[in-house]
């Protein structure tokens, strides 16, 4: 799952005291049409962005999974979602992280 | 020196999730390592040969590169017995053989040091990356 790219500062300017970055204090998750990249999330048609909690990292796997299930979430057209994005804002905001999901998922519009 | 530590791998997912609340370092110390360093392991050089971890500072990371360079240079030594240094990790504690690994990586031409010598790495010669 890589970091966005101002993200990957942040954290740099956290552990490295070269910077006082701002810690995310929520994170929301939305989903992708197209593997996201550093340069685009390729959000799809799906709304809203549903709040996304964490349990702590495994150490040494280095791996985290969410803690709440997260629905509700509708689809306002068709679109397949084979991505997603972990953002700290509802609305807007700063892309956090992203990847693919594991089985892609079919959506007809307003369906959940 | 791409490599993150196990420590601070899982430090930082917490940081960005929010999983639970990591320990910002408060200093930053280089070490030199006599084999190649892992993610866990240092394998530091021993405080009997006139070695000590050396401060280590940065300026503010780049972006979008995802980079930062040490902004001062740093000496090792003069040393009292031959090393072959390796390798080069970063901690987060000034006492040899303790603290928490942060980065790891392996020098880019491996150094002999003998009695006498002193190894420094300049200013801006030290890269640490999370791309």
């Amino acid at each position: 799952m890589p970091f966005d790219p101002r993200v990957q500062k942040s954290a740099l300017d956290w552990v490295l005291g070269g910077g006082a970055p701002v810690r995310a204090t929520s994170r929301f998750i939305s989903f992708a049409t197209q593997s996201p990249r550093s340069d685009s999330a390729f959000d799809g048609p799906f709304s809203p962005r549903v709040t996304v909690s964490f349990a702590a990292a495994n150490s040494p796997q280095m791996s985290v999974t969410n803690l709440n299930a997260f629905s509700n979430v509708t689809a306002t057209a068709a679109g397949t979602a084979v991505g997603f994005n972990i953002w700290d804002a509802a609305a807007g905001g700063q892309r956090l992280a992203w990847g693919t999901v594991t089985a892609i998922s079919d959506a007809r519009a307003r369906t959940t | 020196m791409a490599n993150v530590s196990a420590y601070l791998s899982k430090a930082l997912l917490d940081w960005v999730l929010g999983g639970a609340t990591p320990v910002q370092p408060t200093s930053r110390l280089a070490a030199l390592s006599l084999g190649t360093p892992t993610s866990v392991s240092g394998s530091e050089v021993g405080s009997a040969s006139g070695y000590a971890r050396q401060t280590a500072l940065f300026g503010a990371a780049a972006s979008p590169a995802g980079s930062a360079s040490n902004t001062a240079g740093m000496t090792f030594g003069p040393f009292s017995s031959s090393n072959a240094i390796q390798g080069l990790f970063l901690a987060d504690t000034v006492s040899i053989f303790s603290g928490n690994m942060l980065w790891y990586g392996t020098l880019l031409t491996a150094r002999t040091v003998l009695p006498g010598d002193t190894l420094t790495v300049a200013a801006g010669n030290l890269l640490i990356t999370l791309a």
